[in-house]
């Protein structure tokens, strides 16, 4: 890792990129605070970034330094490791960490993928990545009952749905192939949010027959009286094959075969 | 005349493909070039906090701050805005993405300065909350002190059967906790377990504050039966009885019924967009007995099409006209009445058939209730089948219209293809945009973007 960027710094930085210092002082962007850490470079290199600004090589991005800290000179190049301030005709980012180029090589080694929400590629730093397993190992470890299971039926159970805002709850039973977590038994019974409202549009909707990963979390109110277990979070489906990459390699063989 | 319509996406986002819906506007009356506007809106880099837009030279040209605290896939939740008019300060009304799993959290935000970068604080936390709408003002007070007055509709789902609600300041600016905000119930009827999501609120600067909310009178499966009820304060809600000033001479009751037995299937579709709730309130700053009221309904029954009406009252709201504007189809209305007393009147409706219908977008002004036959202005059309939705609302649950002197302001959301032929009176997009192909184009200024919802920002003035 290069000197001085933990996963601290990965962690807290949206935006990472190659960028050669153009002029110190000035902004692109209008009507934000310009002092001497206010820089303008050009980003030579996307290395981690949202579908949105992966195509931003080449443009010009205003920084704001971290306070006290060196400003470096017009032509220097530099990693930046940045956070989102503001976006107009140009982009206002702040600094989180910062690495000379030749010395994030470990770090950039890249990838592409589809982020959720988003329709097309973007570049990720390898160190992103391994973060955003961690985090879906951690969230996979917050499940109350994890199970790998084809859906063999569905069921709305509650009434209309009279609140912009409602889950409009259904309920799923899965026929289990293969139990990682929680209570063994042939199915599992599940609800989930069936409503596409803008609340609940990017959970998971179980289609008949679909087989999964289900990551399972004890249902509470309302849902609670229906099934011991609730669908809640865009993660809580993953493909069966993806047990391993959750930290749960022991039973991964055994699983894929049953799926 | 119609001055622009903008495109509030920057250039520097030209890559985004978000579907940016349920559009809101501010403008600060000491200074109209100062306008915030809020949409379903991620942060692009997403970071922690939700964008707003904002707009120093009167709404030519949009950027975005990252401000707002909370940011999920659609960055805020539900997000209204509002201006003091005297103080500057920017009123913010969300439901948080900070929310638990299965509830809403509605906060309630200021920032001294609108266009600042530091995260907003929060005023105002409370659990299972629906749509907040902001409105502001500021009132000259002792010692020549204006005082904010800032008030937040919002349905209160906690407080079920009796939920309209209008949680207000006469403070906002106080660095007291919570600003001085205290929540009030403003049904006091009998309903069918709760009232409908929108509360609208007018204000004038005589101290008349009016509001209108639906009364959910039945529910049998998701047809809803409702009224229309306006209630009224005489002083700024200031009183031991926030809101009792109109009667309903039928039971004496307090609010009066401008419109009852109306009908709603609560989540029907058209368009792709979501039906049930629609509102719109202006009170005539030259006038504070005259008030304008809009709703949407299906007149005769579940198989009517979602029809949108506009009602005046000339007496406080006492006593009602009969439809004096009504538009088939027609979904977020937004009323407005600037110094003039005239009328402002947006509304987007569903036209033609099949796979023609278009969502188009109009803007009028009445100035005289129609008595004089008005041609809308079109904003924009576009074929309703493109793009296609990935959350409900699809254009939004509203849009805002606002007066400042003669001039009236607003936002809406609709499909940014972009084909000059949609929008017949002009259009300025700050995103790249390949005009001759109808293309919109990446920051690379060639990698093509797929179609998707974006705000739209108008100014008119007479």
């Amino acid at each position: 890792m290069a000197d001085g960027i933990t996963p601290d710094t990965m962690r807290q930085s949206q935006f990472v990129f190659e960028a050669t210092v153009r002029s110190p002082g000035h902004s692109t962007v209008t009507d934000i605070p310009v002092d001497d850490h206010t820089v303008v470079f050009k980003i030579d290199q996307v290395l981690h970034s949202p579908a949105a600004l992966a195509r931003s090589a080449g443009m010009d991005v205003t920084v704001q330094l971290a306070p006290g800290s060196a400003v470096p000179a017009v032509g220097e190049q530099v990693t930046l490791f940045t956070r989102p301030v503001a976006y107009s005709d140009g982009i206002a980012v702040a600094e989180v960490g910062r690495a000379a180029p030749q010395a994030t090589g470990a770090l950039a080694t890249m990838t592409t993928g589809p982020a959720p929400g988003h329709r097309r590629p973007h570049p990720t730093l390898e160190l992103a990545h391994q973060q955003e397993q961690e985090r879906l190992r951690a969230h996979a470890a917050d499940a109350d009952a994890i199970v790998i299971g084809r859906v063999v039926s569905l069921e709305k159970v509650t009434g209309p749905a009279l609140r912009e805002h409602d889950p409009d709850w259904w309920l799923a039973t899965v026929a289990v192939d293969h139990t990682e977590k929680g209570p063994a038994g042939d199915t599992v019974r599940f609800v989930f949010p069936n409503s596409h409202d803008v609340h609940w549009a990017r959970v998971p909707k179980p289609a008949p027959g679909a087989t999964g990963l289900w990551l399972l979390h004890t249902a509470t109110g309302r849902a609670a009286e229906v099934a011991p277990y609730a669908l809640l979070d865009p993660d809580d489906m993953q493909r069966p094959d993806q047990l391993g990459d959750l930290g749960m390699g022991e039973a991964r063989g055994n699983a894929t075969a049953g799926s | 005349m119609l001055q622009r319509v903008v495109n509030l996406i920057p250039s520097s986002l030209s890559g985004e493909a978000n579907q940016d819906s349920e559009p809101n506007l501010a403008v600060n009356p000491a200074n109209t070039d100062q306008m915030v506007a809020t949409a379903f809106t991620p942060d692009p880099l997403q970071g922690p906090n939700a964008p707003i837009y904002v707009s120093s030279d009167g709404g030519q040209t949009w950027a975005l701050r990252t401000v707002v605290p909370g940011n999920g896939p659609v960055g805020t939740g539900d997000i209204s805005v509002g201006f003091s008019t005297g103080s500057g300060i920017l009123y913010v009304g969300i439901l948080s993405a900070n929310a638990p799993a299965n509830q809403t959290r509605l906060q309630i935000l200021r920032n001294t300065s609108y266009l600042s970068t530091t995260t907003m604080p929060v005023l105002v936390d409370r659990l299972d909350v629906d749509q907040p709408w902001v409105v502001a003002t500021s009132v000259p007070g002792q010692a020549g002190q204006a005082a904010d007055h800032v008030y937040v509709g919002n349905n209160d789902l906690g407080k079920q059967p009796k939920t309209a609600t209008i949680d207000f300041s006469l403070n906002g600016a106080a660095a007291t906790a919570a600003a001085g905000f205290a929540s009030h119930r403003i049904e006091t009827g009998n309903t069918a377990g709760q009232d409908g999501p929108p509360i609208r609120i007018g204000l004038h600067p005589s101290g008349k504050v009016y509001a209108v909310h639906h009364r959910w009178t039945h529910a049998s499966g998701n047809t809803i039966t409702f009224e229309v009820v306006v209630t009224r304060d005489d002083n700024w809600g200031s009183g031991a009885k926030p809101f009792s000033a109109l009667t309903d001479p039928s039971d004496g009751s307090v609010g009066m019924r401008a419109a009852t037995n109306l009908t709603a299937v609560w989540n029907g579709s058209m368009g792709h967009e979501r039906l049930g709730a629609d509102s719109a309130i202006a009170v005539d700053p030259t006038n504070h007995d005259v008030v304008w009221i809009a709703w949407g309904d299906q007149p005769g029954g579940p198989a009517a099409p979602w029809t949108i009406h506009v009602r005046r009252s000339t007496d406080g709201g006492q006593t009602w006209s009969g439809d004096l504007r009504k538009v088939s189809k027609g979904k977020n209305p937004c009323l407005a009445v600037n110094a003039a007393g005239h009328l402002g009147f947006l509304c987007q409706a569903l036209t033609g058939t099949g796979a023609a219908q278009r969502w188009q977008t109009t803007f009028e002004v009445t100035t005289d209730g129609w008595t004089t036959p008005v041609t809308p202005t079109v904003l924009h059309t576009a074929l309703a089948s493109n793009p296609a939705p990935t959350f409900l609302p699809y254009l939004g649950d509203y849009a805002r219209v606002i007066a400042v002197d003669t001039a009236f302001y607003g936002v809406f959301s609709g499909n940014n293809h972009p084909d000059k032929a949609n929008f017949p009176n002009g259009i300025t997009y700050q995103r790249n945009v390949d005009w001759n192909a109808h293309q919109l184009l990446d920051l690379d200024g060639t990698t093509a973007v797929p179609d998707s919802i974006d705000p739209f920002f108008f100014a008119w003035t007479e």
